[in-house]
């Protein structure tokens, strides 16, 4: 998988862990060192946000201090951290969806844009900015599936039991998150709909 | 098939997660229709740019944060860990149920095994969503517990910029306040509080992530002092 | 719920007694805002004490004056730093400036400045002073180690880094000062210092006083963060269309200058000063309404095509939104 940590053997993430949760503080700066980049980096386009990023990044590795004496090697310690993390982020989206009605669903529901005349996008064409902002964009649901799809490199059997959905509806999630980040890079051009700036909502 | 039969399967059809009749079908409507092409090559581009975003790093002022509320984690669980070992266990006890600064996204740590007696820290707190302010109120008593016992390791210019910063951000909460109390309905007054006491929290934070520096640097300086001792 | 108030209370007691040394008080005060604050009340007390204490020692040493040693020496270390890599300084009292235009380097120059009225102590401060400078993977790591004793301690710093450089600046009291960069994040957090950033394009700026001012002039950024506490804040810079703009302080005035044509949606609201906008604004109408006799402390609408978002707010001091000259 794409966003495989650097490896490491069972018996090092055990002892890793025992250190851990014996308090040690050089133990748990050195699991940050080892895994904090990948997470963040998950974390920050689930979520859509650098500053929730922080905060979830920092709750991920509280309860990871809290529950690492517990780590028994089932797993690697990175994929038990990795687990953690989404599911972390999947319990903030649902928490905010309740608050927040997203306006962004009635735009552009089925994103057939332009016709045949406008030009293919090519893959290395595509603004890393650009394409970060645009993933931003995306409703929460179909923007989850595509991090963890196309970013992240997991299969949607895989998706489908992190979220807790059917294979379908993660296949038919990452065409819609697809489909809308093409309007939105091919719109690049003309202004962005009243709705989507005031949804930029607090920094 | 036509577009509208086509361009759902898609997604699929560059994915190469279709079956062979299925994949045949598409074939043959890309060979005469330009527009899906073109569609079909835009979610190929996405998918690959989607996996050569490069990976970020986070803040470092993010682990500064981390250490600093693990060590309060672990102070409140009464652990004898590496970085305060040196400090008597009572104060510490009698201050077990404080929890880590996890106030900002909501969640609360429950002491570690202390049986019935100690009082669960999540009765205590009202929820963040119905008293917001009342949550930040006991996250500052909090942290100032943690921090006043242990100013003394931070040299006193660093120690003075601190608190003088302090007491600045406690007027601006008393100012703040004062005026809720006149104009209950008044944003900017609102605004003022709650961005006085974020400051306040960040601060506080701020200053345990410099005595955990502090330590360390102290530790490290004290072992290099005692390696040349012993050379 | 019985039960739980009187956990509460025999929680809240134990808090009393850890913070009070002499507490007689085994009162069971059901109120717990009454003993978070007295709690409170007692660390704002010790904090004043250790505040005064620090401000009589630096009158004593200052009282002193003539005989009063004064050392310098300088530091210079330069070390690699890649491209969109990240210069991350952590400092005390000390002015820190940083540049771009540098190679693939990080040039780090300072100097340590220590006074003292005996020369003695003034000299084995000097020596624990100490700049440690560390090179992660292509980034870099810049930390100050100041002495805990009585002598009086300053770093001041002059670094010249590559332009695309991400920064995390930090210092206690020293002013920090960036100018010429274009790197993706610029972080800047002090307590009294003050942050001047100039000529400068950021994808995200997120910058922190307690008591300094705040002086952005010629920037370009999409996102951009700028809180004091009592400082005054000023940003002079383009718009970017789908950018946010946040600038927030108590005390201070707020000053904002967009250039060119902008569009926005701006926010302005103060509690006690004045606004003013040099722009004409499309006022959504039921603000319009509002406004009856009342001198507007509160500015919603829109500056020709909106696209950017724009809030600025003051509690005590004024808002201007002005053209540039």
């Amino acid at each position: 998988m794409r966003g495989a940590a650097t490896p490491s053997s069972p018996a090092a993430d055990l002892e890793l862990a025992q250190r851990c949760g014996r308090g040690d503080p050089d133990a748990f700066e050195q699991l940050y060192r080892a895994h904090a980049g990948r997470l963040y980096t998950l974390i920050v386009r689930m979520v859509a946000s650098a500053e929730t990023a922080e905060d979830l990044l920092q709750e991920v590795f509280l309860t990871a201090y809290r529950k690492v004496g517990n780590f028994r090697g089932d797993s690697s310690l990175g994929t038990w951290l990795y687990r953690m993390a989404v599911n972390h982020c999947l319990d903030y989206l649902r928490g905010r969806q309740s608050k927040m009605a997203r306006t962004t669903d009635s735009i552009d529901e089925d994103g057939m844009v332009e016709p045949a005349a406008v030009a293919p996008l090519v893959a290395s064409a595509i603004s890393r900015l650009d394409l970060e902002r645009a993933i931003e964009r995306l409703p929460d649901g179909c923007r989850t599936a595509f991090v963890l799809h196309d970013v992240e490199g997991f299969q949607h059997h895989e998706i489908a039991t992190m979220l807790g959905i059917s294979e379908g509806t993660s296949k038919s999630q990452v065409h819609k998150a697809r489909m809308k980040l093409r309007a939105f890079l091919k719109g690049a051009m003309s202004a962005p709909p009243r709705a989507l700036s005031a949804q930029a909502g607090r920094v | 098939m036509n577009c509208s039969t086509c361009q759902p399967l898609l997604s699929a059809y560059v994915d190469e997660a279709m079956r062979a009749e299925e994949s045949a079908a598409v074939d043959e409507h890309l060979r005469g229709c330009a527009a899906c092409r073109v569609v079909a090559q835009d979610l190929a581009s996405i998918r690959v740019a989607g996996g050569s975003l490069e990976p970020l790093i986070p803040p470092a002022h993010v682990w500064h944060r981390i250490a600093a509320a693990a060590e309060t984690q672990t102070r409140a669980s009464g652990f004898h860990a590496g970085w305060f070992a040196w400090r008597p266990l009572a104060a510490v006890a009698m201050t077990a149920v404080l929890a880590a600064g996890l106030w900002r996204v909501g969640t609360l740590l429950q002491p570690a095994g202390d049986g019935d007696s100690t009082p669960q820290l999540a009765d205590v707190v009202p929820a963040a969503e119905s008293d917001p302010e009342a949550h930040y109120t006991l996250a500052i008593a909090r942290l100032e517990e943690v921090t006043t016992a242990d100013q003394d390791v931070l040299d006193q210019e660093t120690a003075g910029a601190i608190n003088a910063g302090l007491t600045v951000i406690d007027e601006a909460i008393t100012e703040s306040r004062a005026a809720l109390r006149t104009e209950p309905q008044s944003e900017s007054a609102q605004e003022s509080l709650f961005a006085a006491l974020r400051r306040k929290v960040a601060l506080l934070q701020e200053m345990l992530a410099l005595i955990n520096e502090m330590r360390k640097g102290n530790q490290e300086g004290a072992a290099r002092i005692l390696s040349e001792i012993n050379r | 719920m019985n039960g739980t108030a009187r956990r509460v209370a025999v929680f809240l007691t134990c808090v009393a007694i850890a913070s009070s040394a002499a507490a007689q008080d085994t009162n069971r005060n059901q109120d717990t805002n009454t003993n978070v604050e007295r709690a409170r009340a007692k660390t704002e007390a010790a904090r004043r004490a250790a505040q005064a204490k620090a401000e009589s020692a630096q009158r004593r040493s200052a009282a002193r004056g003539r005989g009063q040693a004064d050392i310098s020496e300088a530091f210079s270390q330069t070390v690699r730093l890649v491209p969109g890599g990240t210069l991350d300084l952590l400092s005390g009292t000390g002015d820190v400036t940083v540049s771009g235009g540098g190679g693939q380097e990080a040039r780090i120059e300072a100097i340590k400045r220590v006074r003292d009225t005996v020369a003695g102590r003034a000299r084995t401060a000097i020596n624990e002073v100490r700049i440690d400078v560390a090179e992660r993977g292509g980034n870099v790591e810049v930390r100050t180690i100041q002495p805990r004793g009585p002598s009086r301690v300053t770093v001041e710093y002059r670094i010249r880094v590559p332009d695309n450089t991400n920064l995390i600046l930090r210092s206690t009291s020293g002013n920090l000062h960036v100018q010429n960069m274009a790197g993706d994040e610029l972080s800047a957090n002090t307590i009294s210092g003050r942050i001047t950033l100039r000529d400068l394009t950021s994808r995200m700026l997120d910058l922190h006083s307690v008591m300094g001012d705040m002086l952005l002039h010629d920037i370009e950024a999409r996102r951009a963060f700028v809180q004091s506490t009592s400082g005054n804040l000023e940003y002079a810079g383009r718009l970017l269309p789908t950018g946010r703009y946040q600038l927030q302080t108590h005390r201070g005035n707020i000053r904002f200058v967009p250039s060119g044509e902008p569009g926005f949606d701006l926010e302005a609201m103060t509690y006690s000063g004045d606004l003013r906008t040099d722009f004409v604004l499309k006022m959504p109408e039921p603000l319009a309404r509002r406004q009856g006799r009342r001198p507007m402390k509160m500015l919603r609408g829109t500056v020709g095509n909106a696209g950017a978002l724009v809030t600025a707010s003051t509690f005590s001091g004024n808002v201007v939104i002005v053209k540039p000259e």
